[in-house]
């Protein structure tokens, strides 16, 4: 049998042999990035789905960098802020509604709520992970090294060993507020609507019922040395001694809502109750030491943050942003803004807070010394949401 | 109830908890100086900046970093002889109890010998120059806080991060995050040293 090989299908098969060379340059050069995605669902909440993105993108010192959701798409900015300007966006896996960051382990986690699934950005390689949940998300946290995540579900709390897939149900009454406990792997848990306080210990799974004040309590703050923590029920200020474990009942009438604690475990800072003052109180000695008059004040995350080493307090107010010298007794200053704020963020060196507001793609400066807006800068995100910062003022433990 | 030791140590962190970042810096610590014990105040370096952090020799991750940045940023420094010669690095423990002289100066030393190691020889005079630095520090056991002195054996020291510069008036010029690349830091430090000059 005979072949014969005309000039035409020689040329057409020259062609489509070219194109086939062609076609695995194009992907040894580029990587998996430019074949379908496979659609294949996580059943396991370990390392799964893990595409990396070939990038020289390299993160190293991650109190340079801020990290910025998108309210509208699944994207995450990065913000350098030695350079003042985004150096980044990475496309997500899905619009982030719920976010936490561990630092040690340089990884971003992120959510929708009431979504079963998780997912880790590792921002030493920018590899993104998912994980398989077994019930919906309400609020996240995570351990600093990674290894540990707590999430609140709808009837319960859920505490994740993200090394060995394992989660342990922990048995709660409605919205919770959950702290990992530094140095020691316990959760805290507070029960908002019942006061129901208890310690999880995450390798024994034991938990230590700390006490139940048998009334709604704010969210829970804990002093960063860990000597105590703060909370407050039925317009009082509540504090619990982690040294002596006692739990006191304090003189201020406060609103029912989380006790701001600095950074350098001194200072306490609450609103007054009905909001239209800010009371600073030394946190060792629980005495009142300034009430600085507020104009209102707007409901969001952080909606009080302190800097220029723990000296200059910033609350979000309604179009407004208020600062305090804590040290200049001066009435709060005002600084106007065009809409509301979204979120805020004090950056690792104190000096400068970085704002968030609606119906704008610019994340704003604040210089904390000065106390006025010192820029703008441009994102192309859709909406600005969260800011979560590479590092923060809090204590290393 | 408060014992005598917890109701002294919350005094220390009570009565000098409100600090004002714009105050100038004084302090009376000890450094080795070959193999003697000398006092020290922020009087002995005039006319230099001081980059100042604190830590502990056993600190995992931090205190190394913070060295580590020093030293890179005291050599970018000597590159330009007239500002490595205005700044000197100091670096005081927080943990007085474990960190004796001699193991800290050969500590800071393994990083960068211009680097002094300073030390409080109690803690009212530790908390004294750390709460004028606005800056936290703490002991914990197992996830419990712990009041010094006589910490038990395997405590764990908790700190912030900043590193900070002082004028040669000792009033407080910036403050750095802990992990800035030293290259990063020796320019801020001589963008400093330019601005003050530029204004003598």
């Amino acid at each position: 049998m005979s072949i014969k090989i005309d000039k035409g299908n020689f040329r057409f098969a020259l062609i489509l042999a070219l194109i086939a060379v062609c076609c695995f340059l194009i992907i040894m050069l580029f990587g998996s990035d430019l074949l379908p995605p496979t659609s294949k669902p996580t059943t396991e909440p370990t390392a799964q789905q893990k595409q990396p993105q070939t990038d020289e993108f390299n993160i190293t010192e991650l109190s340079r960098y801020a990290f910025i959701t998108d309210q509208k798409s699944p994207q995450l900015a990065i913000l350098d802020l030695y350079d003042k300007q985004i150096v980044k966006t990475i496309e997500l896996k899905t619009t982030p509604q719920l976010t936490a960051i561990s630092r040690e382990a340089d990884y971003i986690w992120y959510a929708q709520r009431n979504s079963k699934q998780l997912y880790r950005l590792d921002l030493s390689t920018l590899e993104q992970t998912a994980f398989q949940l077994s019930q919906n998300l309400q609020q996240l946290i995570v351990s600093a090294n990674g290894q540990w995540i707590a999430y609140q579900a709808e009837q319960n709390v859920i505490a994740l060993n993200t090394e060995q897939s394992a989660e342990t149900i922990l048995p709660t009454t409605g919205e919770s507020t959950l702290i990992f406990i530094p140095n020691k792997e316990t959760l805290l848990i507070g029960e908002r609507q019942t006061g129901r306080v208890a310690m999880f210990e995450l390798t024994n799974q034991t938990t230590k019922e700390l006490f139940t004040r048998q009334q709604p309590i704010s969210e829970i703050s804990i002093m960063p040395n860990l000597m105590a923590f703060f909370f407050t029920s039925e317009n009082r200020l509540f504090h619990y001694s982690l040294l002596n474990e006692q739990l006191t009942e304090h003189d201020f009438t406060v609103a029912n809502k989380r006790p701001y604690i600095t950074s350098e475990s001194r200072k306490l800072l609450l609103f007054g109750k009905n909001e239209n003052s800010l009371q600073v109180i030394n946190a060792y000695t629980l005495k009142l030491i300034h009430s600085f008059p507020l104009n209102p004040v707007a409901s969001i995350e952080n909606q009080i943050l302190t800097g220029w080493l723990e000296q200059v307090v910033t609350i979000a107010g309604q179009n407004t942003l208020q600062s305090i010298d804590l040290n200049a007794e001066q009435s709060p200053k005002n600084t106007a803004l065009n809409a509301p704020i979204v979120d805020m963020a004090v950056q690792a060196d104190s000096k400068k807070l970085l704002i968030t507001t609606q119906n704008s793609n610019a994340i704003i400066g604040f210089d904390m010394r000065q106390q006025k807006i010192t820029n703008q800068i441009p994102t192309e995100l859709k909406q600005p949401n969260q800011i979560i910062m590479g590092q923060t003022n809090r204590l290393c433990h | 109830m408060f014992s005598s030791r917890t109701i002294s140590f919350f005094f220390l962190l009570s009565i000098v908890g409100l600090a004002n970042a714009d105050e100038r810096l004084s302090f009376q610590l000890e450094r080795l100086n070959g193999s003697k014990v000398e006092q020290v105040s922020e009087q002995n370096w005039p006319d230099k900046y001081l980059l100042i952090a604190i830590g502990f020799v056993s600190c995992p991750d931090i205190c190394p970093t913070t060295l580590l940045q020093f030293s890179k940023a005291m050599h970018y420094l000597q590159q330009q002889p007239q500002s490595a010669d205005k700044v000197q690095p100091l670096f005081i423990t927080i943990d007085p109890q474990r960190d004796d002289l001699q193991n800290l100066t050969k500590y800071t030393a393994h990083f960068d010998p211009s680097v002094v190691a300073l030390r409080a020889t109690d803690y009212v005079k530790l908390n004294d120059v750390v709460d004028q630095l606005k800056a936290g520090y703490g002991y914990s056991l197992d996830g419990k806080p712990l009041l010094p002195p006589n910490l038990p054996e395997g405590y764990t020291v908790m700190h912030t991060t900043y590193m900070y510069l002082y004028s040669p008036n000792r009033e407080l010029v910036d403050v750095f995050p802990y992990d800035m690349d030293g290259k990063e830091l020796a320019k801020r430090i001589a963008a400093a040293l330019t601005t003050a000059d530029n204004k003598e």
